[in-house]
């Protein structure tokens, strides 16, 4: 009944992002708990993400169904992989983030979803490299390929060249904050585990929100804001400016 | 099963990298943000364990479970069907994407740019293609089809006042045809006079999946076209697009051959045998488990055809199926659709510029000019296909000295002690089958990687640096279309330019691309063509393109790789008229083709390549 309404739809998919989003950041939500059900937490977090991932999964299967929607979801979910990999041998860089905002953008929230999802699901196949995350990294990649569907800057019909600019820097705009955040919140849910204990970036359970937070903030900005993240900024930030007009037209050529 | 990837524990490996990684940093952060001692590093090794066995438990899993397995049944999943298939699609479509990087970033390299990034540009034009190609050819094999086809007994086909638009330009004009059941027709005409459009609207593409109008009628036995969408007829009309190998949705023989079988439900036993069948019909036996990035032209196209055949449909459209072949090639498709055609009672319809080699099919022959259908073969004995011209700047200095080279790529010797010299403004045809190392010996005077000596002005090639060597040998590859990285010819050609370092404001590029192309355009067409997307421009509008930015670097030596692929009759007496002025230039014009007619056209000297040896020896003169 359900994929009958395309506006239940949408409330079900927010509500499981929203579920999401809880169990991303639930290092900061257990104070709420009873301290015996706290250690239980992060086990329910883990089967938690990749059921949510599978509702909203079969939630927008039947949304695409057209040969053309398919072939291109398939196709640019294969290419961040396939540059990766090929140009490794000659320092190759991440375009992944490239083609989920262009892919977002062109064909909209729905599809930047599912290709995030499938982005992350094809390299784990491919690669190897799955693990307690993947559900996790499906979640914020697919985030970031719906965003770019729905921040400002759209154009329609016959757009100039100053109006197909204009969405460029929003794209790029968002590209470097979602780089930012991407980080962020893969680090949010890993924390406890990747910190360990005893340490003065460590997890306290039941601490309070504001002290677990500033504790996170030397953590995260110590293990990939600085680095990591900020690579991938400029790295999407410098693509989306150079490839970022011709390509999203070409993509809109395909009239999905 | 697929190719280009990981080995089977690989992902075990990787797992067991990362836990290993995961409990070193443990400690790091233990001894950086905590306290320094022993039982420090002890206690956080030992707390690290158990997430670092989930990592470890997660990567044997994947070891253990290959999830492409059950993909090939993702078809027939009641739920989650799409995105089984979109992932299906992604982790065949791999291989070939990789290939596919790889070329860009050949293309790169041979173009002279720096900039890694512009060619993610033709990549992701190259995805739009492969996708929508895909897409077709799912929909003519029956993807996603809710009801059985309809089959019927005598599956004419006729055409009654049928007209058909794309973006209200029209592209057939009130055509009333028929085909009777076992008819082979070839249709002739120029590029761009509708054949395409003709096949497709028989297909069901023209209007339901490129979103074309029609009016009048068009039946297909007792289908109307009109109301009835390609994947309906899947049974009934097997289709061979133009360039079959973006259209493969598989990723080995195999299963390409049962893709099509699988999407119509037959059952496992019967697409085994059937399969079986076809490898035996079409000689693909050895080649079952090949993945198709692999094949050879000849090969891909045996292979299209067979998979369109597979379901058994009595009805078979070819479009240009001999365009990418050699000689050997054309004659082996040519005498299969002729056997197929006898046994099985097919009816064959086959658009195509090679008209000669068709003629044994004994077939009716029909022409479209300007959107209309007229009986006969397109008359291009009208136009002055050639006139003899001399070129008068050919000189006497020797620009290019190959000796003895030969180039071996994993450990096979493609091109086998080459000598030969070039002299300015010479015209050079390298001919040879498919696989005689024409492109390889382009390839390696391009690259500078080969054994031997080739000297352009008594400078070794393989010792100079890329972008020194570009302005002595510049190469066009077979796909121009990698070349290009804008949105307009405009900005292409003012591109070329800037990557070439000539001044801004001196259009060196344009003034170049407008003076070799074979073409007078009025003041008020320049402004619409030069708007125009590099990719838009027809095939040999292209390859004038290329040469015209290669040409910015003002190489001494040209090399073209089969320029005149895919042109008909009269877009191949222009492109021998923009080799002419290239040479004209000053020029050495060295290109790679299977068409010989072309290369005696152009009164080129001839280099016939076998089995990567020379066949003609050449005089090195003294």
């Amino acid at each position: 009944m359900i994929a009958r309404l395309p506006a239940l739809r949408t409330l079900a998919i927010v509500l499981s992002s929203l579920l999401a989003l809880g169990a991303f950041a639930w290092p900061l939500l257990t104070n709420a708990l009873p301290s015996d059900a706290r250690a239980a937490v992060p086990f329910v977090i883990f089967g938690l993400v990749p059921a949510l991932i599978v509702a909203v999964s079969l939630l927008l299967d039947g949304s695409v169904s057209s040969s053309k929607t398919l072939a291109m979801l398939g196709l640019l979910a294969a290419i961040g992989a396939a540059v990766r990999i090929a140009s490794s041998g000659v320092g190759g860089f991440e375009a992944v983030f490239i083609v989920l905002i262009l892919g977002g953008r062109a064909f909209g929230a729905r599809f930047g979803f599912l290709l995030g999802m499938l982005t992350i699901a094809v390299s784990s196949v491919l690669w190897g490299g799955f693990g307690p995350w993947t559900a996790f990294q499906m979640f914020a990649a697919g985030w970031v390929g719906a965003g770019a569907g729905l921040i400002p800057g759209g154009t329609s019909g016959n757009p100039d060249r100053v109006a197909r600019r204009r969405e460029i820097l929003w794209l790029i705009g968002y590209g470097v904050i979602a780089s930012y955040l991407f980080g962020a919140l893969m680090n949010l849910w890993f924390w406890p585990f990747g910190a360990g204990p005893d340490t003065i970036i460590s997890y306290i359970p039941g601490g309070s929100v504001t002290e677990n937070l500033s504790r996170f903030g030397v953590y995260t900005l110590m293990t990939s804001t600085l680095t990591w993240d900020t690579v991938r900024a400029l790295t999407t930030g410098i693509g989306l400016a150079i490839i970022g007009m011709p390509v999203l037209k070409a993509l809109r050529r395909a009239k999905l | 099963m697929i190719s280009a990837s990981r080995g089977r524990w690989t992902p075990f490996w990787v797992s067991l990298s990362f836990a290993a990684a995961f409990i070193a940093l443990r400690i790091f952060y233990r001894l950086l943000f905590g306290s320094v001692s022993w039982s420090a590093v002890g206690s956080a090794m030992t707390l690290a364990l158990p997430f670092a066995t989930v990592i470890v438990a997660c990567g044997l899993i994947s070891s253990l479970v290959d999830v492409r397995r059950f993909l090939v049944s993702a078809s027939q999943l009641r739920w989650g069907r799409s995105l089984g298939t979109a992932l299906a699609i992604a982790l065949s479509s791999f291989p070939t994407l990789i290939t596919v990087v790889r070329r860009m970033n050949s293309a790169r390299e041979l173009r002279g740019m720096r900039s890694r990034m512009a060619f993610l540009v033709p990549l992701f034009e190259h995805t739009v293609e492969r996708a929508i190609a895909l897409a077709a050819a799912m929909d003519t094999k029956g993807f996603g089809s809710r009801r059985g086809t309809t089959v019927c007994d005598i599956p004419a086909i006729t055409l009654s006042d049928y007209s058909l638009s794309w973006n209200g330009r029209e592209v057939l004009r009130n055509i009333s045809l028929t085909l009777t059941p076992g008819s082979i027709t070839v249709l002739t005409g120029a590029t761009g006079s509708g054949k395409t459009a003709l096949l497709e609207s028989i297909a069901g593409l023209a209007t339901h999946f490129h979103g074309g109008t029609s009016t009048g009628s068009l039946m297909v036995g007792t289908c109307d076209r009109v109301t009835t969408v390609p994947r309906d007829t899947a049974s009934l009309i097997g289709y061979v697009p133009q360039n079959v190998r973006l259209s493969f949705a598989g990723a080995t023989v195999r299963e390409e051959l049962s893709f099509g079988l699988r999407v119509q439900s037959w059952d496992k036993q019967e697409i085994a045998s059937r399969v079986d069948e076809l490898l035996t019909l079409f000689s693909l036996t050895d080649l079952a488990d090949r993945p198709l990035e692999f094949l050879s032209a000849g090969q891909a196209t045996r292979l299209a055809i067979a998979a369109a055949l597979a379901p058994r449909p009595p009805i078979l459209l070819l479009d240009e199926p001999l365009a990418d072949l050699d000689a050997a090639s054309v004659s082996t498709v040519v005498t299969l659709l002729g056997d197929l055609h006898a046994r099985e009672e097919l009816t064959l319809v086959i658009t195509e510029h090679h008209t000669a080699p068709l003629a044994e099919l004994n077939p009716q022959w029909l022409h479209i000019a300007e959107g209309k259908v007229a009986p006969g073969q397109w008359d291009t004995g009208r136009m002055s296909v050639y006139q003899p011209r001399n070129i008068a700047v050919v000189g006497r200095e020797e620009v290019l000295r190959v000796t003895t080279l030969s180039v071996a790529i994993n450990s096979c010797e493609l091109v086998q002690d080459v000598s030969f010299t070039a002299r300015t403004a010479e015209l050079i045809a390298v001919t040879g089958p498919n696989g005689a190392g024409k492109s390889t010996l382009l390839a390696a005077l391009a690259s500078g990687k080969y054994l031997g000596n080739a000297q352009v002005r008594g400078d070794e090639l393989s010792a100079l640096p890329a972008l020194a060597r570009i302005t002595r040998v510049a190469f066009v590859p077979e796909q121009v279309s990698d070349f290009f990285v804008t949105e307009s010819l405009a900005e292409e050609l003012a591109r070329a330019d800037k990557v070439a370092g000539i001044p801004a404001g001196k259009a060196l590029t344009e003034l170049t691309f407008f003076s070799i192309l074979d073409q007078k355009l009025q003041d008020s067409q320049l402004a619409k063509v030069l708007a125009t997307h590099p990719r838009d421009l027809s095939a040999g509008t292209q390859v004038a393109l290329a040469i015209a930015l290669q040409l910015s670097w003002k190489p001494s030596v040209m090399l073209i790789d089969e320029p005149s692929r895919g042109l008909d009759p009269a877009a191949r007496s222009s492109m021998a008229e923009v080799l002419r002025c290239v040479a004209e230039t000053g020029t050495t014009v060295i290109f790679a083709t299977h068409d010989r007619v072309f290369a005696q056209e152009l009164d080129a000297r001839v280099l016939e390549l076998s089995d990567g040896r020379l066949v003609h020896s050449v005089e090195v003169s003294s």
